[in-house]
């Protein structure tokens, strides 16, 4: 019943994962950053604001943030968060989640090309084609875990996972996957190497470029959507190795708390230590994701 | 029995009515179209009555030729695929009243009425003979439907290359018949059987194979998705003429009774490869009926999946993995047929407006025309195998189908749920491309603004199909239900406690989704109060401060994929030819590139080439002379004479 809990935290903690990146990039750069609340004023601040919309555009360009939003809503009913098992989980959720990731992806890029011009289109090309190869990678991971545990729900795989499994055997498949579903993590939250959230040129971006021409309320809504992408696809990282499974409830949910925080570190590291892979390097990042995801399963 | 021999009668009479009434071309589109409505009628009665009530007819007739029989049936495989053929054709119809030219309708009218007689007739046949004779006729009417437009350039070509292609495997197809009825000495389908197995498989894979079109058979490609043909032509060829080749390859394996392992494994790898190529192609093309054509091609690839893990699963004694595949099979039959008719209809209604089907000269047409834009949305959307239309219930069920193979056997999962997973992620790029390209933005060339006016002959189709992916996928629990439950008793399973599971699976699927929903709706009604004091104002797109942006800086359909083609250049051998302007200030420059079909490059046409070349060798028979003929006329007929001897 608790888990119901699951949006909520979603919705209100996801801003402050933000926060814990771009702070640690700015301690990285020797510089003090901003506060960790930032995101939370940003968009509070967006959310007051009102919208400028282009006169080339159809309704779909207001339906994206919409869509951005709701989607991981529905999302964090399906994920397991930390130890604990999500409210809702059946046979084939997998699939489920991941139609659910392209929904969003549908829309946002439809909403890029719906502009005109081709800043956005630049955004929109670039996300279709290397996302194209997330979707098997993130698939065959958690199939060769569904194969590797004999079951087929998402949680129920979870419900397998603590942070002793690196030890026991047999745990190769696990650490292939979590190498795949790392850099899938990186892909789909729009992080170096593949994306530069940092800098707003459109010729080095592709998830900031696709909505420049969102504005106000409507930026504010893709904001907390990316932020929330973000948390769920987290709380999956997070949960392969780092659940507890000795202590009661409260103790799991501060462990996988300690875990986001964590994995909000590591990304701020990698972000200040590497810089955006050149553009045809992406597909064969994406592709080598893919083989170590193939990998898992054949071993499994 | 009545109303399958009604719903004939009136195709075939409403063929010859339409042909007689040349001069009153209304009085003939009229009554050619409502014979194709009213015997789809007939005929989906006929399919309720096999399917919901478990009826089935059969019937025998003797007739003059020397060999085969009259000898038709309608069970619930046949059932199955005439009722996509009869939700498809009377919209087609419709559409082809509202769409084609008045002084070649009579005709037109004529071999769609034929087309869909034969259609049924394939799907009824049960004697070699007979099937033989209604693909033929199948063929030949689809031949002159293609050549409507015969005075455009480039279709002679590819109407010719698709009649030929189309003969080459009906040759495989009568070597089949043969090999199959020689066991009985009949060739009644009741008798058929064989000893020479994967003889039998190969045949049947080259003969319907080259119907259904897996990759590197998929000939008709040329002809179908040409810009002349008339896209209901093509929304039927796609829609429901590639199933017949379904169709039969399902036939056959009833009669060549338990299916070998090694088959399975074989259209398992012929499903991954045309899906993979299919959709890779697809993403390649800037004529959207090309991109069509190619997603079809796909779809094919994805079907032969579903066979191939069904067969796979039977072989090992997997039940569960068996029943899945094959139902996941068929449901994707019946959920291709309506969208890619949707989406072959949309483009029709596009082509009526701007007389081009290149999306690089088009843009901006969801104000133009918003009903069919909006249609042609939720047709990618759910070719697309997004939640809860109906693409995403039979991908659901293969891929349910395939996590329990895996359990057995970790190829059969990586195989089938890598190239399904790699397929979506490209059928993705390939149809927001295409929507966006085509409805959004702003119009990159001046489209010949034809203030036609759309009727309710081209809105209802659209509108219909678009409600039956979204009805199929919402109904989806019961209908996956109800199919898994038919295809177990067919495979000789007992109906398993399991599928309702996967029903209850499908229904939390489709509240998770009515619950998505709802949140939009919230969503959109506290954006508009939070934006009730603010300013909403217009602007143009940010186009980072050109003096003079035009609708030609847009992304066009191939730069939209660039990044696929070069990642996948060994596999697409792309050629670009590229003129820069070598001048200080840029002049004129010319930059074209050109995706060609690998197997029509490697493998076709050095065939092509070399037949003639080893044929011509035998020329020196025709002299030409008047006495040599008779002479071989007299040789022959003397050595028949010593034959029979």
């Amino acid at each position: 019943m608790i888990g119901y809990l699951n949006p909520l935290f979603t919705l209100l903690l996801s801003p402050l994962l933000f926060g814990i990146i771009n702070r640690t990039k700015a301690l990285f750069a020797g510089r003090k950053g901003p506060p960790l609340l930032q995101p939370y004023y940003d968009l509070v601040k967006l959310f007051q604001k009102g919208v400028v919309i282009s006169t080339t555009t159809t309704p779909l360009l207001k339906l994206s943030p919409l869509v951005a939003v709701a989607v991981p809503l529905i999302a964090s009913l399906l994920v397991p968060f930390g130890g604990l098992s999500a409210p809702l989980s059946f046979a084939g959720d997998i699939l489920f989640i991941a139609a659910l990731l392209a929904i969003i992806r549908f829309f946002s890029i439809t909403a890029a090309l719906d502009t005109g011009f081709s800043l956005e289109g630049i955004g929109a090309s670039r996300e279709a084609c290397f996302s194209a190869l997330a979707e098997p990678t993130f698939l065959i991971a958690l199939v060769a875990l569904a194969k590797r545990f004999s079951s087929f729900s998402l949680s129920s795989i979870y419900s397998f996972l603590c942070f002793d499994s690196l030890r026991m055997a047999g745990s190769i498949p696990l650490i292939l996957c979590i190498a795949a579903l790392f850099i899938v993590f990186l892909l789909e939250t729009s992080r170096i190497p593949f994306d530069d959230p940092a800098t707003h040129l459109e010729l080095t971006m592709t998830h900031e470029v696709m909505i420049l021409d969102h504005s106000g309320v409507d930026l504010g809504l893709l904001q907390l959507g990316s932020m929330m992408k973000m948390w769920l696809f987290g709380s999956l990282i997070v949960g392969l190795f780092l659940p507890l499974r000795i202590g009661p409830v409260i103790l799991e949910y501060i462990f996988a708390f300690v875990g986001m925080f964590l994995l909000a570190l590591l990304v701020g590291f990698i972000e200040s230590m590497m810089a955006r892979l050149r553009l045809p390097k992406i597909p064969e990042l994406m592709m080598a994701a893919l083989i170590l995801a193939t990998l898992a399963l054949i071993i499994a | 029995m009545s109303l399958i021999f009604t719903s004939l009668f009136l195709l075939f009479g409403g063929a010859f009515l339409s042909l007689i009434l040349k001069r009153k071309v209304l009085l003939g589109k009229s009554i050619a179209t409502l014979s194709v409505v009213a015997a789809s009628l007939f005929g989906l009665i006929a399919v309720y009555q096999v399917l919901f009530l478990n009826k089935s007819f059969a019937l025998t007739l003797p007739w003059s030729l020397p060999l085969g029989s009259f000898h038709i049936a309608f069970d619930s495989l046949s059932a199955f695929f005439a009722l996509a053929l009869f939700i498809l054709a009377p919209l087609s119809s419709l559409f082809c009243f509202a769409t084609i030219d008045t002084k070649k309708a009579y005709w037109v009218n004529a071999s769609f009425n034929l087309l869909i007689a034969s259609l049924f007739l394939v799907f009824l046949a049960r004697d070699g003979l007979l099937f033989l004779m209604a693909w033929e006729l199948m063929v030949l009417t689809s031949f002159f439907l293609v050549m409507t437009e015969h005075e455009k350039p480039g279709i002679g070509y590819e109407g010719w290359v698709y009649l030929i292609a189309t003969h080459i495997s009906g040759f495989a197809l009568f070597t089949l018949f043969f090999l199959l009825g020689s066991a009985s000495n009949s060739l009644n389908f009741d008798s058929f059987g064989t000893t020479e197995l994967t003889l039998a498989f190969v045949l049947a894979l080259i003969g319907f194979g080259t119907k259904a079109g897996f990759i590197p058979l998929h000939l008709w490609l040329g002809a179908e998705a040409h810009p002349a043909t008339p896209s209901f032509v093509s929304a039927m060829m796609s829609g429901i003429m590639i199933n017949t080749g379904i169709y039969g390859l399902l036939r056959t394996l009833i009669y060549l009774g338990s299916p070998m392992e090694s088959w399975g494994w074989t259209l398992i790898v012929l499903g991954a490869i045309s899906g993979i190529f299919g959709i890779l192609f697809a993403s390649t093309e800037k004529d959207i009926k090309r991109q069509l054509a190619y997603s079809s091609v796909e779809n094919i690839g994805i079907i032969l999946l579903g066979i191939g893990t069904s067969i796979v699963g039977y072989a090992k004694d997997l039940p569960l993995v068996a029943t899945f595949g094959l139902a996941a099979a068929l449901l994707h039959v019946l959920n291709h047929a309506i969208y890619k008719g949707l989406l072959f209809l949309g483009s029709g209604a596009i082509y009526k407006i701007t007389q081009t089907t290149n999306m690089d000269k088009l843009g901006g047409l969801l104000k133009r025309a918003p009903l069919v834009g909006y249609t042609f949305l939720i047709g990618s959307i759910a070719i697309i195998a997004l939640p809860p239309f109906n693409g995403f219930i039979s991908e659901f069920l293969l891929f349910m189908g395939a996590l329990h193979g895996t359990l057995d056997s970790s190829l059969l999962g990586l195989l089938v749920i890598g190239s399904m997973a790699f397929i979506s992620g490209y059928a993705l790029l390939t149809f927001t491309r295409s929507f966006g390209i085509l409805f959004l933005g702003e119009a990159r060339e001046k489209i010949p603004n034809e203030k036609c006016a759309f009727g309710w002959k081209i809105y209802l189709p659209l509108l219909l199909l678009s409600t039956m992916t979204l009805g199929i996928g919402v109904m989806g629990p019961y209908i996956a239900k109800r199919l898994l439950n038919l295809v177990a008793t067919a495979l000789g399973f007992h109906e398993s406690a399991y599928f309702s599971s996967i029903q209850a699976d499908l229904k939390t699927i489709i509240l998770l989704s009515l619950l998505f929903s709802a949140l939009i709706g919230l969503l959109v009604l506290l954006r508009k109060r939070a934006l009730k004091n603010r300013s909403e104002e217009k602007g143009l797109s940010w186009d980072c401060g050109y003096i003079a942006p035009t609708p030609r800086m847009q992304y066009t359909a191939l730069s939209f994929t660039e990044p696929v083609r070069t990642f996948y250049r060994a596999l697409l051998r792309t050629k670009s030819s590229w003129l820069p302007s070598n001048a200080i200030f840029p002049t004129s420059a010319n930059f074209k590139t050109s995706c060609s079909d690998i197997s029509e490059e490697f493998l076709f046409r050095p065939l092509f080439r070399f037949l003639p070349h080893l044929l011509g060798k035998m020329r020196w028979l025709q002299s030409g002379s008047l006495q040599l003929y008779i002479l071989y006329i007299a040789l022959t007929l003397f050595l028949l004479l010593i034959w029979k001897m």
